[in-house]
């Protein structure tokens, strides 16, 4: 008689089905599948891709809906995680001091100072010649006028020593007045800077930065500063630091600085019911210090106020709609905390300028009752009159799925990383346990997002699973790697030069003006930050001796493990302890995301004792799943 | 020996404030450019193709009365990068320093938004 069973992995993103047609001597795996998840994992809503991903599937073996015998479904751990980023420092211009932004194209080379006055206003007689002058021209004063008005000052002999520009005129200005002096173009806010003022101007060579207005002492002899005025103005010095072209104006009260944003504290009680608690300014470091003494948690808090705060009960109180549960009732098991750069608007900046500021970001993980998913196979069974069975807990299951990668022996770790939650499952003969932690795929595309000041989570998705390449020209595309490569058919206007992301079939532009490299860069040290940090201490905690090195084994899982580089990334760095670390290639057939689906069959098979399990590993059929 | 001097080529038949804002972008970007009075020829997009033969980097820009397109002399001929076909003066200007990035290989400026949707259409003629 023939069966067709069909394991559904009901994931935090995906949906993944695997199907197989089961005969009494033999198994024959038909097909896999995979849909985005609707809806919270382990809700209702659930149904919606749950029909999709059968429906999916059947159209590609060509069967009926009628024909399915059998659902199993996983025990989806109900599990949720969620993410919170709080900015910790912040810059503050009072009473406009510096202009530190970088046009593409300033005109004229030097040093420039003296007293900023409006070309409107800038009267010869009245001028005092002793001083220099500082320029400013806005918007409505076209560069020709601008320019007959500047050479009119140089022959009454006024010493016009720099300009500040509305407009993207720089060059255009520099190649008609008569001195070379520093011009800063591109001021939005040019109304802000104040007139009367001592200011000073640079602007570098090409291909070099500035030197005087990025050196405390430079600004400090330019502008007669006292040793304590000097130490004041270090920020200032900082945030010029690689820019082709400066402004810096001294006005009686001004001030830069950076500030620190109290933003309050975060509360861990641990089982016997102690607590404790952390700024959440020292970082993750610290954090995580203290969860790790702490473990294993009970529940977390947040300050009242705090995006923290906020975050941690909307968890709460989104598992608690989940399963019908006040979210009083709801606990956080464990959090993952990663220092990030974000870039933020300067206040008060006069260019729209952005700077790097520290931040923390945190993921969250709950666990609840186990009722949810009863009542999705019940509605299984209704809707499509098909046998639904609850096989197993997900992380099992994700085990015995691993299990069938061709190489693989016990002990094994199994670590399947998803998108809310990274689950590590130790397997030793009978002895099997495993822990779920948060922080996955979902918190490293957020911080791929801010690191890169990208507002489009799809792209971050992208620049997190898909490699980088440069348009170099119409016809030629240069990948990250240094290979270059030509096409017949030229590329959009909107890509040339741009860095992009290089998808299966189409190529995504990314709207920040970062270099291949630097993009790079960040994606690579995230995932460092991110997923290893976290599979570490996941590992740590789970091996029998605290020690990475008695885990002989480890098999990678799940849908972060699809993403082009995190399998390298974890070998390498599992092979410093020399462990076996690899993807996990479930039944030498599927990739790393059906080992859940797959486990599901593989246990269903178990409970028949169906004579295919003995062509399978030697350990699967002696690993008991309780 | 002659030497060759790296030049964006304008081809233009009526002199007008396009072609001098054009010329304005180029220049902002701190490049060279020919721009030379084609009286005899009307059509554009032929000027604009003469412009690019024309040019020692092989950008070429054509500009008739109140329209400019831009080509590149490896791109097909009835397939300009850009044409505008009401060409304000600040995108004349655009079009200059869009011209020169091209030749210095950085990215490009958007144009000002009204007439945006004319490229688009130009673009996939």
């Amino acid at each position: 008689m023939i069966k067709y069973v069909a394991g559904i992995d009901l994931g935090n993103i995906n949906t993944k089905l695997v199907l197989v047609e089961i005969t009494e001597k033999n198994v024959n795996f038909l097909c896999s599948c995979s849909v985005p998840t609707t809806g919270l994992k382990g809700t209702l809503e659930n149904l919606k891709g749950i029909e999709k991903v059968i429906k999916k599937c059947i159209a590609q073996v060509g069967l009926k809906i009628d024909d399915i015998n059998l659902i199993l479904l996983n025990e989806a751990a109900p599990v949720i995680g969620d993410l919170a980023m709080e900015t910790i420092t912040e810059t503050v211009i009072t009473d406009s001091i510096l202009i530190g932004h970088d046009p593409e194209t300033p005109g004229g080379v030097g040093l420039g100072t003296g007293v900023t006055y409006s070309i409107k206003e800038v009267n010869i007689t009245k001028l005092n010649k002793t001083n220099g002058v500082i320029l400013i021209i806005p918007s409505d004063v076209n560069f020709d006028d601008a320019s007959k008005i500047v050479n009119n000052l140089l022959e009454n002999n006024i010493d016009v020593n720099g300009l500040i520009v509305q407009n993207d005129d720089g060059r255009l200005i520099s190649n008609r007045i008569k001195k070379n002096i520093p011009i800063v173009d591109e001021v939005k806010e040019i109304g802000k800077v104040p007139l009367g003022q001592y200011a000073a101007v640079e602007v570098a060579e090409l291909g070099k930065t500035i030197e005087k207005l990025s050196d405390p002492y430079g600004i400090a002899s330019i502008f007669n500063l006292t040793p304590e005025e000097t130490k004041k103005i270090i920020p200032i010095a900082r945030a010029l630091i690689g820019n082709r072209s400066a402004v810096v104006i001294k006005t009686p009260s001004s001030s830069i600085k950076q500030r620190v944003i109290p933003v309050g504290e975060i509360t861990i009680i641990d089982k016997m019911g102690k607590v404790f608690s952390i700024d959440i300014n020292k970082g993750a470091n610290k954090i995580m210090e203290v969860v790790e003494k702490v473990w294993p948690i009970n529940d977390v808090y947040g300050g009242q106020g705090t995006n923290i705060g906020a975050m941690l009960t909307r968890v709460k109180v989104e598992m608690g709609k989940a399963t019908n549960n006040n979210y009083r009732n709801i606990k956080i098991k464990d959090i993952f905390a990663v220092d990030t750069m974000i870039p933020k608007k300067v206040l008060g900046a006069l260019a729209g300028e952005f700077r790097k500021e520290k931040a923390t970001a945190i993921a969250a993980l709950v666990e609840t009752n186990k009722l949810t998913i009863q009542k999705i196979a019940k509605e299984i069974e209704k809707k499509f009159n098909i046998k639904t069975l609850i096989q197993g807990n997900e992380a099992l299951m994700a085990g015995l799925g691993a299990l069938t990668t061709p190489g693989v022996s016990t002990p094994v770790a199994v670590v399947d990383i998803g998108g809310g939650s990274t689950d590590i499952i130790y397997i030793n003969n009978n002895e099997i346990k495993y822990q779920n932690y948060a922080g996955a795929g979902n918190l490293l595309t957020k911080l791929i997002a801010s690191e890169l000041g990208l507002s489009d989570m799809q792209l971050a998705e992208d620049i997190k699973n898909y490699p980088l390449g440069k348009v170099e020209s119409f016809f030629s595309l240069r990948y990250e790697k240094g290979n270059i490569e030509f096409f017949k058919e030229p590329f959009e206007p909107s890509l040339f030069s741009k860095v992009v992301v290089l998808k299966d079939e189409e190529i995504e532009p990314l709207e920040s003006n970062c270099s291949i490299d630097e993009a790079r860069k960040i994606r690579r040290e995230l995932k460092h930050r991110v997923i290893v940090k976290n599979v570490d201490r996941g590992l740590k905690k789970i091996s029998p001796t605290e020690d990475i090195r008695d885990i002989p084994y480890i098999v990678l899982v799940g849908g972060s493990i699809l993403d082009f580089e995190v399998p390298s990334i974890l070998s390498n760095y599992f092979a410093n302890y020399g462990v076996v670390c690899g993807r996990g290639n479930i039944l030498n057939k599927y990739g790393p995301n059906y080992a859940v689906s797959t486990g599901l069959i593989i246990s269903y098979l178990k409970e028949l004792d169906h004579p295919y399990i003995n062509s399978l590993n030697r350990e699967i059929k002696e690993v008991t799943i309780l | 020996m002659k030497q060759i001097i790296p030049k964006i080529c304008i081809f233009f038949n009526v002199k007008s404030a396009i072609v001098l804002n054009i010329q304005y972008g180029i220049e902002e970007e701190n490049l060279f450019f020919n721009s030379i009075e084609k009286k005899d020829e009307n059509n554009l997009i032929e000027l604009t193709y003469r412009a690019t033969y024309y040019s020692t980097l092989g950008i070429g820009i054509g500009v008739t009365k109140g329209s400019a397109m831009l080509n590149l002399q490896n791109m097909v001929k009835d397939k300009p990068l850009f044409y505008i076909k009401q060409c304000s003066l600040e995108n004349a200007r655009i079009l200059g320093i869009n011209a020169a990035r091209i030749a210095k290989r950085v990215a490009l400026r958007p144009f000002i938004n009204e007439t945006y949707e004319i490229f688009q259409l130009c673009y996939e003629i």
